[in-house]
């Protein structure tokens, strides 16, 4: 090792301590005791000096800054949680994401179930209008019933995927209602026509 | 690299920690170093000194301090009984879920 670096020059040391500084504000938002703050920080001040030491002269002001660009910034010390009992390491950001990110996605889905059990009602619901062999009426159902059985069929596949039962009675609805809707169409032609 | 690399690495940073203490003690920086040598792996220093704190704390590491050419004193950290046993486990337990996946990739494992 090279004794040239036992101390720094104070103008250059002041850059160390202020990132050392700076690292310990961001360990004080995480649950790190005293004394894991400390040991924390004297082993990235040595990191910081071994590899000071390493370039075999009395680093410049550039040197410095530039090892210390290289490092962990001292947010990426804010975000974990150091406590003793967990045994992972937690991100909480990606914690606090993923709620979210899920019920969006349920969101979504009940929307689609909802429009599909909605089409699927107005879709059977224009066959009680016919009158004789009102051709209006079977197109409006078909015209109606098609998508939802489409949307129905999304809409399982994504409750299935979200793992949740929301929407599941509409979104069967709008699928049951295409040929539901067909099955009366036959009989009402069978049963108005003959 | 993607966020699930990341994370499948996150998660075993711990077993690679106490596995390249298993033979010889080391401090902060030289942990890494050796992480980087021996295994290839890019792990810096924000995820290795905090973990190095909370195993120490935990009794799974013990520590001893020494004076360094610069610098602030030296903290050297060794596996415990406990920590070896730690380890042990945990390397059963990732023997067992290599096992398990490479199954799941027949005839495709080098």
């Amino acid at each position: 090792m090279n004794d040239l670096l036992t101390e720094l020059p104070p103008t250059l040391q002041r850059l160390v301590d202020a990132r050392l500084d700076s690292i310990e504000r961001a360990l004080l938002s995480t649950d790190s005791s005293r004394a894991e703050r400390r040991q924390i920080l004297a082993a990235v001040e040595d990191q910081i000096q071994e590899q000071l030491s390493r370039l075999g002269h009395e680093p410049s002001r550039d040197e410095v800054l530039q090892l210390l660009a290289s490092l962990d910034p001292p947010e990426a010390y804010g975000w974990r949680t150091i406590e003793s009992s967990g045994d992972e390491t937690t991100i909480l950001p990606l914690e606090r994401q993923q709620p979210f990110q899920q019920n969006s996605g349920i969101r979504k889905t009940n929307v689609l179930a909802i429009i599909s059990g909605c089409m699927a009602v107005m879709s059977l619901s224009a066959l009680t209008t016919v009158n004789l062999l009102d051709l209006i009426s079977f197109i409006a159902s078909l015209a109606l019933s098609l998508p939802a059985f489409i949307l129905g069929i999304v809409a399982l596949r994504q409750i299935a995927f979200d793992g949740t039962q929301t929407g599941k009675p509409l979104a069967t609805l709008g699928i049951i209602s295409l040929p539901v809707s067909f099955f009366l169409m036959c009989m009402i032609y069978l049963m108005l026509g003959s | 690299m993607n966020t699930w690399s990341i994370e499948l690495r996150r998660g075993v940073v711990e077993l690679c920690v106490l596995a390249v203490l298993r033979e010889q003690e080391g401090y902060g920086y030289e942990i890494i170093e050796r992480l980087r040598d021996r295994a290839n792996l890019e792990l810096t220093e924000s995820t290795i000194y905090p973990l190095l704190a909370r195993l120490a704390k935990n009794g799974v590491l013990q520590t001893r301090v020494t004076k360094s050419p610069q610098g602030p004193p030296r903290q050297y950290y060794r596996l415990t009984a406990e920590g070896k046993r730690r380890l042990t486990q945990m390397f059963e337990h990732w023997q067992l879920l290599t096992k398990s996946i490479s199954q799941l990739f027949p005839g495709e494992s080098r």
